[in-house]
């Protein structure tokens, strides 16, 4: 059995681009951007999803706590956080706590391990997720997490948040998202601000830009973290009770790569949203509700590129916003037929 | 004054109970008489047509959630429904129970296009009216009161209250996926004898006009339950 490491420089993240920045390490070779929020990994000729195989997954707590933070209120606080990917429905995931360690989350040593790290360099990063992977099967063998215990960085466990802290529980929840495998979610709108972006408004807990201090919005999963989760570890009736929208996202006549593709049910009043994936500028969107959807096409422009592709240079974020011009209509079990979707240039 | 009131007091009986009218010494008249539309015991059957009007499926808002601490939601864009004016297909068997009331059984079919005007980009994107083509069908059940009181043409037009209500499912385009509810109707129209052969199976044809108001239960919608719509219709009626 091999190993390989998700990344070739564990201390130097991928992802920095915004003093408020959750982190994740995605970028070594063996990694490609394949479905919305989930990441795919290259075994022998195919690209598998990467993912746990065995349930349920144990992880171990780091025995160093911080200055108004114990190492049981992070196993608190991560708990709290497994707790709520573990509650979804129609997803079948399961975790445990197996126990304190004196180990660090950086080593591979065959423990996931969840706990506080020191990265003053990376004071703009607040948590780090990487994975160890059997690349024979792409099965995930191991996942810590850290979270950046640099001063720099305020953190608190308090029950309804504290005001100019960081919520260990909501970061641990976005964090703990890419422990399952899933990738960064487009769906949030930001804007520049000194030293990098300001979140406006988020819907979904795996942007990657956190909230601002204090707030404790990152607890609850949204629309497009479910559908993330429950199309990697589906159960119960996730199957047979959504669909996909499919479709082909051009620009003078050329697939266009890296577009963030929204689907909106008016009915169910739900936003997913995924990316163009290949050169063709194919597209999948999955989980969503049967019936009429809209769609909506935008450039990725509200994070840094580097924050969901491997390759940020093959991104075009050269087009306007566009509309499908018809309700795209989502089959229980299904997918819609091909939709294509024209856009044109800045 | 005084006669007019006694001529319309002997047709409603008439019309109550036409054996009593006939009088005596009718008898091959009174046989005939006895098939005539609407008797007991009959049957109808009717084709026709049917105008729905446009129907509101209510507006709902794309939202985010706000980056402060109550989360308040942050549009991203809002969208507005409306089903448009359709044309629709209904047939119709009825059975009178009496004359003045008849139960019935029909199906609606209808097809026509749902829009979404899509506004208020929060990137400022144009404005953008989407669509798709919806198929509708009603199975419902009414009950019709005739009001022969109010007969005129010489009893050949008859006024009728409706009301019913039934199953509601509606195929989106492609028949790929599909909603269900209830829906129901109060109205009101007139019948009109085109012909009548008392002798004969089929003993009359009428026209009928109506107009109905539906009142769906679920079904497809932008977040509201109830959304009211109107239906004007014309059919023929074959009495047996």
């Amino acid at each position: 059995m091999m190993f390989a490491r998700s990344h070739t420089d564990r201390r130097r993240p991928v992802k920095r681009a915004a003093i408020l920045v959750f982190c994740v390490i995605a970028a070594g070779t063996p990694f490609h951007s394949h479905a919305y929020q989930q990441y795919g990994v290259q075994v022998g000729n195919k690209i598998v999803r990467l993912k746990w195989n065995r349930m349920p997954v144990q992880y171990y707590i780091g025995n160093v706590g911080i200055p108004g933070v114990s190492a049981s209120q992070v196993q608190t606080a991560v708990d709290a956080a497994f707790t709520t990917w573990h509650d979804v429905q129609t997803a079948a995931l399961s975790a445990q706590f197996a126990g304190y360690t004196t180990a660090q989350p950086t080593q591979d040593d065959g423990l996931s391990t969840i706990g506080f790290l020191a990265d003053p360099q990376e004071p703009d990063v607040l948590g780090s997720t990487d994975w160890l992977i059997d690349d024979t099967t792409g099965e995930i063998v191991e996942s810590d997490i850290f979270f950046n215990s640099a001063p720099v960085v305020p953190w608190s466990v308090a029950a309804n948040g504290e005001s100019g802290h960081f919520d260990l529980q909501s970061i641990a929840t976005h964090e703990i998202g890419h422990f399952w495998g899933l990738g960064h979610s487009a769906l949030g709108e930001t804007q520049q601000v000194t030293g990098g972006r300001r979140v406006i408004a988020r819907a979904a807990v795996m942007f990657p830009i956190a909230y601002s201090p204090g707030n404790i919005l990152d607890r609850t999963l949204q629309a497009d973290d479910i559908a993330g989760i429950s199309d990697l570890y589906p159960a119960g009736a996730f199957q047979s009770q959504t669909g996909s929208v499919t479709g082909q996202v051009t620009k003078d006549g050329k697939g266009v790569f890296g577009a963030h593709v929204v689907a909106f049910s008016p009915s169910a009043g739900t936003l997913i949203g995924n990316f163009t994936l290949d050169n063709n500028g194919a597209f999948t969107i999955s989980g969503l509700a049967p019936g009429p959807v809209i769609l909506r096409v935008e450039p990725v422009d509200d994070a840094d590129l580097d924050s969901f592709f491997d390759d940020p240079s093959k991104v075009d974020v050269n087009f306007t916003i566009r509309y499908y011009g018809r309700f795209a209509i989502v089959p229980p079990s299904g997918s819609t037929p091909q939709i294509q979707i024209q856009v044109t240039p800045k | 004054m005084m006669r007019r009131s006694v001529t319309a007091i002997v047709l409603a009986l008439a019309a109550v109970c036409p054996a009593l009218a006939r009088g005596d010494g009718q008898q091959r008249t009174s046989s005939l008489a006895s098939r005539e539309p609407g008797r007991p015991g009959s049957f109808e059957i009717s084709v026709g047509a049917e105008l729905l009007t446009p129907q509101a499926l209510g507006s709902t808002t794309a939202t985010m959630t706000s980056n402060n601490q109550q989360g308040t939601s942050y549009n991203y864009f809002v969208v507005g429904g409306t089903r448009v004016a359709a044309p629709a297909f209904r047939g119709r068997i009825g059975y009178n129970i009496t004359p003045m009331f008849t139960v019935e059984g029909g199906l609606v079919v209808s097809r026509g296009n749902v829009q979404g005007k899509v506004s208020a980009d929060a990137e400022n994107a144009p404005p953008l009216t989407v669509a798709e083509r919806m198929t509708q069908y009603f199975v419902d059940v009414s009950a019709l009161a005739h009001l022969r009181h109010l007969t005129f043409s010489n009893g050949a037009g008859v006024p009728f209250l409706e009301a019913g209500g039934g199953y509601l499912r509606q195929m989106h385009e492609g028949n790929l996926a599909m909603n269900t509810g209830q829906i129901y109707h109060f109205g009101g129209g007139v019948t009109y004898v085109l012909s009548k052969r008392p002798a004969s199976k089929l003993t009359g044809i009428r026209v009928r006009a109506d107009a109905r108001v539906y009142i769906p239960r679920k079904g497809y919608s932008f977040g509201r339950s109830q959304q009211v719509f109107a239906a004007i219709g014309g059919s023929l009626l074959f009495a047996f």
